[in-house]
């Protein structure tokens, strides 16, 4: 092992910077850690609070009705697809039905020709 | 009840979790296990300005603790946090290189004095830095990355952003400069101290 190498290891590895620290930025740095902190916990607490208001007694007539007409709302639209949707079937199958029955006028000409 | 008598304990990586959370005692403990590895770089860095190396101290764990979420959890805390600290370096001399070259311009009686401001106590020690304002960022990081924070090549290359044979040439390059200059400059040194 190289000599000047350990020796650069060992000298620079016990070196001091005689450096001093104040406690100003020892508490600066807390005072972040600690803003942090509190803004995550503004930000989680607004989302929850937000449901919690909803769910208190306050005015709870008022959403109560909201509720509902959501829900009435919701459940007609459901029903308007399912109608809509039931007459699409019905018109394909009429056009179905449209289309075989022109297909099989046109086929029994030929089978009478291929009888004679 | 408090509980900040209990040493928070654990890995760098668990610790910057926990800071992340808000906790002030992971970031005690992570504060005491780098202030004072990061003050010397610093300190060696920016040609030993106290004030200059307390003021990127103070810096690069503001960057922390606002930046939690931007650690790459593949990488050890310890070459993240060098690989911060080397960029602060680096633009800081590109600064330096603009101010020099400015005022400079400006006022030729301007005296750069902050070399006066070397503690080093030990001759040899001394001449090394001396020696080692003559070379760019890039050696005089990857000398202090090996030699005092004792990181291996390839931790030193994720830190620096290059190739593992470029830092294993600079820091041959690096040594064997500061060894050929004390030789041909106090050569009682070279006996003194063993450093062939």
């Amino acid at each position: 092992m190289d000599t000047f190498d350990d020796f650069l290891t060992q000298k620079l590895k016990n070196d001091k910077t005689g450096i001093d620290i104040d406690n100003s930025s020892f508490k600066h740095l807390h005072y972040i850690v600690n803003l942090n902190a509190t803004k995550s916990s503004v930000k989680r607490n607004s989302m929850f609070s937000f449901i919690s208001d909803f769910l208190s007694p306050r005015f709870i007539i008022a959403k109560v009705a909201i509720v509902s007409i959501l829900l009435v709302l919701f459940i007609e639209n459901k029903e308007n697809r399912q109608h809509d949707s039931f007459i699409y079937h019905a018109d394909s199958t009429v056009t179905h039905k449209n289309s075989f029955d022109s297909i099989s006028g046109y086929s029994s000409p030929i089978s009478d020709t291929l009888y004679r | 009840m408090s509980f900040s008598f209990i040493k928070h304990k654990g890995s760098d990586e668990e610790l910057l979790i926990s800071i992340g959370n808000g906790n002030n005692n992971a970031f005690n403990e992570l504060y005491s296990r780098y202030k004072d590895r990061l003050l010397y770089f610093f300190y060696r860095m920016l040609s030993q300005d106290k004030e200059l190396a307390k003021d990127f101290l103070q810096e690069i764990f503001i960057k922390i603790i606002n930046k939690t979420h931007l650690f790459d959890p593949k990488m050890k805390f310890s070459t993240w946090i060098f690989s911060i600290a080397n960029n602060m370096c680096k633009n800081e001399y590109r600064k330096q290189n603009v101010r020099k070259n400015t005022i400079n311009h400006e006022n030729p009686d301007f005296i750069d004095d902050r070399q006066d401001q070397q503690t080093n106590h030990e001759p040899v020690l001394k001449l090394i830095f001396n020696q080692l304002e003559n070379f760019d960022d890039t050696h005089k990081s990857a000398f202090l990355l090996k030699y005092r924070e004792g990181f291996k090549v390839e931790e030193i290359s994720e830190i620096l952003d290059l190739p593992v044979g470029t830092v294993k040439s600079r820091l041959f390059y690096t040594r064997k400069k500061i060894q050929e200059n004390i030789k041909n400059q106090h050569p009682e040194l070279i006996e003194q101290y063993n450093l062939y």
